[in-house]
């Protein structure tokens, strides 16, 4: 075996642990029945429940909307393209504290859109709703990026052959870009809802944590975390589950991308 | 009838054309790759939109710059068929076909899918996926797509260009015998001149983005306008200087040597065109008795290469040149790289053209 194959081996190695360890030691620190036991305590089932459903908003609504403009995004150019494709990627990269931050100051009581919010009947801050809205803004990113990606790869001669047995930019939209962009898309789904799922510092600065009302389960295992450390782990338990879980019906469903490219 | 005025500009090309087809007819454009007959395609069909022009089929216009008219793809009624057929990979032949089948349920679409399917000889692949078909198939499926939307127009891009050479001729003429049944008026885009003379009337030579000459495929080989024509149409092209001889032919100084002599009036630089299956060859100097080809050069043989019953024989003359024989002739001459021959044609098939 050459020194380069051994050393790439044991890069792997180490990465593969480094990786690994971490989520195996949530398993072995709490078992099945702690697990269990500790869920049923106050507040987690609650935490979970609300992260779940805002999650689940949060990412349909980046679908609705995320889908249409990244397919616009990928399929036109026009000037300017560049600067707004930098626009949407910036929350990417942008810290989540000041994610938060950013929130309140452009939706909060005082922010820059916050009156016209509110004169239409609308509570963010301290809300539900604005669990959403911080789940939303830092998710959205990971979806439009990987659709984007997905519907650059299509054949744009696909999407003109459609045009020509009569169907409008809709149904095209609908019967042969999606689909044909399904594995990127579903991909950059499980992304976006995981990292909604993980939500933490934006959540808490525009959101706050109130039981019940924005403690949301990845806030509850650190309310958690001085008084019961069980729970948490419980908590932290049933969140890595759920994004393996995620993880893995998107392949199932979506096949890799590289598959579906290979067939065309 | 067609008629297409297109003028369009992109980046370092500029497209400026007008056809006509009329009803029933078949119209190839013909060029070299980037000569703009792609484009010139995706503007009829309104996949491409043309700066200015008019594009109209019988009494409904398409686009018209100035109108500000320009009726979206997929209400101009067209059928249209990709380089590389462009089938949809997640859906069945049948599926394929079924989603161009207009305003019909569900099972009518799809039973007027297989009739297509039949019609075309490929009913057997109804249910295979795209990537399942032969390069054969998939044509096939891609045609058959094309004429679901009963289209008043067909376009078709390379059609042939994605078969391997094996079944090229055959469906090549298979789509000529379809393309005469269906009846629909067709423009069609090959690099090939052959092809274009087997599936359409017309030809329409296209060069840097202008029409250069227009016409039956046999006017273009008789009367090629330019070099460039006759090249195309599968001339051997001769340059040199040309002056009237006293016989009252024209004769022509070839450069590296020797003389020809021709029916076309030509002065000064030319380019003499002569088509491969006008030059015959001979294993020593013709007598020149009860021979009424004028034109005689000495030439050796750079290369044969046999298809089917016949050969094409590679000239020095000393500039290059291709002559096309029988695989008996070749035999019979002994003609191998190397042989010394002596070449002739008659004056009235020495094309001039300005060279």
């Amino acid at each position: 075996m050459s020194p380069f194959r051994l050393a790439s081996l044991l890069a792997l190695a180490v990465l593969l642990s480094f990786l690994a360890i971490p989520i195996v030691a949530i398993f072995v620190e709490a078992g099945p029945r702690e697990l269990v036991d500790s869920l049923g305590r106050e507040g987690s089932l609650e935490a979970l429940w609300l992260s779940l459903r805002t999650s689940l908003v949060a990412v349909v609504a980046i679908l609705v909307v995320g889908t249409p403009a990244a397919f616009l995004l990928a399929r036109r150019s026009f000037r300017g393209r560049a600067a707004l494709i930098t626009v949407i990627e910036l929350p990417l990269v942008l810290p989540p504290a000041a994610a938060g931050i950013a929130l309140l100051a452009a939706f909060g009581p005082q922010g820059l859109v916050g009156g016209a919010i509110e004169d239409a009947g609308v509570q963010l801050v301290l809300q539900t709703a604005g669990v959403v809205v911080a789940m939303t803004f830092v998710a959205a990113p990971f979806y439009v990026r990987g659709a984007m990606a997905a519907f650059e790869a299509i054949d744009p001669d696909l999407l003109d052959a459609s045009r020509t047995l009569g169907a409008g930019e809709g149904r095209t939209f609908a019967r042969i870009a999606i689909p044909g962009a399904r594995a990127g898309l579903a991909s950059g789904l499980a992304l976006a809802w995981g990292r909604a799922l993980g939500e933490f510092g934006a959540t808490l600065l525009f959101a706050g944590s109130l039981e019940g009302r924005t403690q949301t389960a990845p806030l509850a295992i650190f309310r958690f975390l001085a008084s019961d450390f069980d729970a948490s782990l419980a908590l932290s338990g049933v969140l890595v589950l759920f994004s393996a879980a995620l993880l893995l019906g998107v392949k199932f469903l979506g096949g890799t991308p590289e598959a579906s490219r290979a067939a065309r | 009838m067609l008629r297409a005025e297109i003028s369009l500009e992109r980046e370092a090309f500029s497209l400026a054309a007008e056809l006509r087809v009329e009803p029933g007819r078949r119209l190839a454009l013909v060029g070299r790759s980037g000569a703009g007959k792609s484009t010139l395609l995706r503007a009829i069909a309104g996949l491409v939109r043309p700066e200015a022009g008019r594009i109209s089929l019988g009494g409904s216009t398409w686009f018209d710059g100035d109108a500000g008219i320009d009726i979206p793809v997929e209400r101009r009624r067209i059928g249209f068929v990709f380089q590389e057929y462009a089938l949809f990979p997640n859906m069945s032949a049948r599926a394929n076909i079924a989603y161009g089948v207009r305003g019909a349920g569900r099972r009518e679409r799809r039973a007027r899918a297989s009739d297509l399917l039949s019609v075309l000889g490929v009913a057997g692949r109804a249910d295979a996926r795209p990537a399942d078909l032969s390069g054969g198939e998939r044509q096939r499926v891609a045609l058959a797509r094309a004429l679901a939307t009963e289209p008043d127009l067909l376009l078709l891009d390379e059609p042939l260009s994605a078969l391997d050479a094996s079944t090229r001729s055959s469906a090549a003429s298979e789509l000529s015998r379809l393309l005469l049944e269906t009846g629909t008026p067709a423009v069609l885009v090959t690099h090939d001149f052959a092809e274009a003379a087997l599936l359409a009337d017309r030809v329409a030579v296209l060069d840097g983005g202008r029409v250069v000459q227009e016409g039956a495929p046999a006017e273009l080989t008789a009367a090629p306008k330019s070099a460039f024509v006759a090249d195309l149409a599968g001339a051997v092209v001769l340059r040199g200087i040309a002056r009237l001889a006293a016989s009252g032919l024209t004769e022509v100084e070839l450069a590296g040597g020797g003389v020809v002599v021709s029916t076309d009036r030509g002065e000064g630089p030319v380019a003499v065109s002569v088509f491969p299956w006008e030059i015959e060859l001979h294993a020593s100097a013709p007598s020149g008795e009860g021979d009424s080809a004028l034109n005689r050069l000495a030439a050796s043989v750079t290369g044969v290469t046999e298809f089917g019953n016949r050969a094409r024989v590679a000239l020095a003359l000393p500039q290059p040149a291709v002559a096309e024989v029988t695989s008996a002739s070749v035999q019979r001459l002994g003609l191998a790289p190397g042989t010394s021959v002596e070449v002739s044609w008659k004056a009235t098939a020495t094309r001039l053209t300005p060279g």
